[in-house]
């Protein structure tokens, strides 16, 4: 281990209160410790206003938790038809962790209720680094295109226990994010991404 | 033989007297020549007479060969190609040819000498002894072949011309068959016209266009599309070969060469032969540009002989420079972009043409001639204006038994595929492979199309149907054409340069230079002349639609060359009028071309079996074995394995590399013995990448590409080589991210 200038501070201190503890009177009975007020940290977010045929990211009430926030990943626009997306999120990583939505599932993305994914192997795929998630939901092939309007997936991140309160960045990269459409093109989107808050 | 002295014959032999030609007996008759007035200058606008002195030069007549001399010549030709016949592959010079089976001398002086006496001068006879040109003046020729030459307005345009067949000497007319012509209507060039690349296309790169949905032919297009790569890449790409192209303009040496450095081709492959007074450049660039052009990309190794004759007031020059590759036997490979419907032309030219090409033949030399761009009805009523001639007939220069006749095809790329990538190589090339093809009719209905445009082809008028086409053509009795075919749509037209810029260019015009340029292929692979191809074209055929030979032929069972006011020929399986026996595979038609030498060298790759596939690449061992017909031959194996690494041995091993993007590498294996002999054989091997968008690693978003090949059938997501996008390469590609 390296003791880091303030831990070592740290310890000479409490060398010195013990000496004088054990060289002062032997009835001595130290105070009780101050218990502090427990207040857990929670997350905080607000849904993102929906765009004109964007795609937007909503707490999921049903499944979220103070600590493991659920978005659905939802589409606004029934015009658009689409099979499948790319989606990546970025999150402060010492803030936030992303995870299965629901324990038993297999990824870090859960399907919606829009794609029809088929049997598998299927297309449905995360990865994460860094704070940074990629998933992808698709149909196999475009020809049975839907409606983009729903929720197209889902995806969950834990709070960090060492996290402390405050505004928390969730973003997206440019270019992290694409719709395959119903004539096999491959489309870029910025999804909306509301207000989220350790408190 | 008549011994009648006619009036005529007194006069002759009065004339006689002051000469040299044997006279005596010549029956001076006159002998109608019909079917020798051009329709043009019958329909045409009499303007006025012709001045008598007006110069008629290097006209041309074609002697007859006498039906014994025929029978001969025929039997002859058949031989040279009867591998059981000590005349295989024998070739004649044009003067062997002309001692065999011209004309005797003392019927070649009786002739000669009826034209001095005439007043004309002799130009030449032909070493081959088919023809004698001749020159003179209007006076003379109306005098000797007892016509009206006026001056007559056709089109348009003011044109010299005969009204009334001509006639001979009764006592000629064994030995002769007419004269050519003696009219200057042009031959029609048979190309669609040109049309500017830059105002074809929105932005650049111009050849091919996911915005405007048009695609054009470069020549990297051609070798994916016919499949000449593997051959190239394997060395057999023409070298050593001369392809002549006929030819009556002068061209910008500057366009051929800016057109090969701009497409990648060597530097260097033209020679122009000025066959008389150079012509300069005539309204028929567009034409010599895209057949010098285009024989050169098809066999860019080859050296393109571009023969050029003036026209003369009586003589097409292409006639001219026909006449002068097959007189000089300049090549063994000749195209020929020109023609005219049969019953225009007359039985003359017919007649003529036939002779040529078969002493052609008899020299080894291959003939490609366009089939015609109006369809059914012919090539020189101008298919752009819709008056066409009863009955359905073809190219008179294209219809003789000796010569290859080229139709031309459609890409049927309006739905499947894809075909075209989205973008081009650095040599201008996109598309993806073999295009599905359809017979070409742009009768102005297609995109990019215009006019009355479609290929030639229906049955002669005037040959009978030739021994080779009697299994294919059942029933018929007279010379089907085409006999292959090849792309000549404007829809996906042919890339040309002319007086330095980039032209769209259809038509005939394209499908021959560039079949020419794929039988160049053939004569360096077989290391020799092959002389007339149609019987190893339609032996070949037999044996794919029979079932028992291998796949050379793309067949194309769809369209017409029907035109405005005339039904015509549909395609169908196997052989028909509109495509003939089809298109070709390249690599398979030089592979499997019926070769029975005396010195033949054999070669296949026996391992690996089949096609290999590798995901992110792999190491292979090939083994080749080969045979020569000479057991004391030293053979030499070289392996091109289409990336840049070659390899000498019967036994290689070699890595394939990951690549970037799924690369198909045509593996050629050629085998050569120490006289130049030498047999190709391919085997592909496709290194797949898990980096289907070509955005540097395989992630996420490759998933989405490999969900849209699921739908297109686009066969970058075929991880794993089956031909197929489906849940096996999902899998693959799921497994490594």
């Amino acid at each position: 281990m390296n003791l880091t200038g303030t831990t070592l501070r740290i310890a000479l201190g409490m060398g010195l209160a013990l000496a004088l503890a054990c060289g002062g009177s032997s009835s001595y009975t130290p105070p009780a410790p101050a218990t502090p007020a427990a207040t857990p940290l929670a997350w905080s977010y607000t849904d993102a206003a929906a765009t004109a045929g964007g795609i937007v990211l909503v707490r999921d009430a049903a499944l979220s938790t103070p600590t493991h926030l659920v978005l659905d990943v939802v589409g606004t626009d029934a015009t658009v038809l689409s099979a499948g997306l790319m989606l990546t999120l970025q999150v402060e990583p010492t803030v936030g962790q992303w995870s299965k939505v629901q324990a038993a599932d297999t990824d870090l993305v859960e399907n919606g209720a829009v794609y029809d994914l088929g049997a598998t192997p299927r297309i449905l795929k995360a990865q994460s680094a860094a704070g940074v998630l990629s998933v992808v939901v698709s149909q196999k092939g475009y020809f049975k295109a839907l409606a983009t309007k729903g929720i197209l997936a889902k995806v969950a991140v834990d709070l960090r226990s060492a996290a402390v309160a405050g505004q928390v960045v969730l973003s997206t990269p440019a270019g992290g994010n694409t719709l395959l459409t119903d004539t096999g093109a491959l489309v870029g989107f910025t999804p909306a991404i509301g207000n989220l808050i350790v408190q | 033989m008549t011994m009648r002295i006619s009036p005529a014959v007194l006069t002759c032999l009065a004339l006689t007297l002051s000469g040299a030609a044997p006279l005596a007996a010549l029956d001076l008759t006159p002998v109608a020549l019909p079917g020798n007035v051009h329709p043009a200058i019958a329909k045409g606008r009499f303007l006025a007479p012709v001045d008598r002195a007006l110069p008629m030069e290097k006209m041309i007549l074609a002697l007859k060969l006498s039906p014994e001399a025929e029978a001969r010549r025929d039997a002859l030709l058949k031989d040279q190609l009867d591998p059981r016949s000590a005349s295989y592959h024998r070739w004649l010079t044009p003067e062997q040819f002309g001692r065999q089976f011209g004309p005797a001398p003392a019927d070649l002086a009786k002739v000669t000498g009826w034209l001095a006496s005439q007043g004309f001068r002799i130009d030449q006879v032909t070493p081959g002894g088919n023809a004698i040109l001749f020159s003179g003046n209007a006076g003379a020729v109306m005098d000797a072949f007892r016509t009206t030459l006026a001056q007559v307005e056709v089109d348009g345009v003011p044109r010299i011309g005969n009204l009334t067949a001509p006639t001979i000497p009764r006592g000629l007319a064994d030995l002769v068959h007419g004269v050519v012509s003696l009219h200057n209507v042009p031959l029609k060039a048979l190309n669609t016209g040109a049309r500017p690349v830059s105002t074809l296309m929105i932005g650049n790169p111009h050849y091919t266009s996911s915005t405007s949905g048009s695609h054009f032919l470069a020549p990297g297009d051609f070798a994916t599309i016919y499949n000449t790569s593997p051959l190239l890449a394997g060395g057999v790409d023409g070298s050593g070969m001369t392809i002549a192209i006929v030819g009556r303009t002068d061209i910008l040496r500057s366009d051929v060469e800016g057109f090969r450095q701009f497409f990648g081709l060597p530097a260097n492959r033209l020679a122009i032969t000025y066959n008389g007074p150079n012509p300069g450049i005539t309204g028929d660039e567009t034409e010599a540009d895209l057949d010098v052009e285009w024989s050169g990309s098809a066999a860019p190794n080859a050296t393109v002989e571009f023969v050029v004759s003036g026209s003369t007031t009586a003589s097409d020059g292409i006639i001219l420079s026909l006449i002068y590759i097959i007189n000089t036997n300049l090549a063994p490979v000749a195209s020929m972009s020109y023609g005219g419907g049969e019953v225009a032309s007359g039985a003359a030219m017919s007649a003529f043409t036939s002779s040529a090409y078969a002493q052609a033949a008899a020299q080894g030399q291959t003939w490609f001639i366009s089939s015609g761009d109006a369809g059914c009805a012919g090539g020189d009523v101008g298919a752009d204006n819709g008056q066409f001639v009863p009955p359905n007939q073809i190219n008179s220069l294209g219809a003789s038994a000796n010569n290859v006749c080229v139709g031309g095809t459609m890409f049927d790329d309006a739905s499947g595929g894809p075909y075209w990538e989205a973008a081009n190589t650095a040599i201008g090339a996109s598309a993806m492979g073999y295009i599905p093809e359809l017979a070409w009719n742009e009768n102005g209905t297609m995109p990019g199309g215009s006019g009355d445009w479609a290929t030639g082809g229906g049955f002669s008028v005037f040959v009978p149907q030739p021994w080779w086409q009697a299994a294919l053509v059942p029933g018929a009795t007279m010379r089907a054409a085409p006999d292959v075919a090849l792309a000549a749509a404007t829809h996906d037209g042919y890339i040309v340069a002319q007086e330095g810029t980039l032209e769209i260019v259809g038509g005939t015009s394209a499908s021959s230079p560039s079949f020419a340029g794929l039988m160049a292929l053939v004569v360096q692979a077989t290391g020799q002349r092959q002389g007339n191809a149609n019987p190893i074209l339609y032996q070949l055929a037999g044996n794919q639609y029979l079932g028992t030979g291998p796949a050379v032929f793309h067949d194309i069972t769809s369209g017409n060359n029907s035109v405005p006011y005339t039904e015509g020929y549909y395609a169908g399986v196997g052989f028909d009028e509109c495509t003939g026996l089809g298109s070709v595979d390249a690599q398979a038609m030089v592979a499997n071309w019926i070769v029975t030498g005396a010195n033949q060298v054999k070669a296949s790759i026996t391992s690996p079996a089949g096609p290999v596939a590798f995901t992110s690449g792999g190491t292979q061992t090939f083994t080749a074995t080969a045979t020569d017909s000479n057991p004391m031959e030293i053979l030499t194996y070289t392996w091109n394995f289409g990336d840049g690494t070659i390899a000498t041995g019967s036994t290689v091993t070699h890595t394939f590399g990951s690549t970037t993007g799924t690369v198909n590498y045509p593996v050629v294996l050629t085998v050569s013995d120490s006289t130049g002999n030498l047999a190709a054989a391919t085997r592909n091997v496709r290194v797949a990448s898990l980096d289907l968008n070509v955005d540097g690693g395989p992630t996420l978003l490759d998933l989405l590409r490999l969900s849209a090949d699921m739908s297109t059938g686009d066969l970058t997501g075929d991880l794993n080589s089956d031909g197929l996008v489906n849940d096996l390469d999902l899998a693959i590609l799921l497994g490594a991210l």
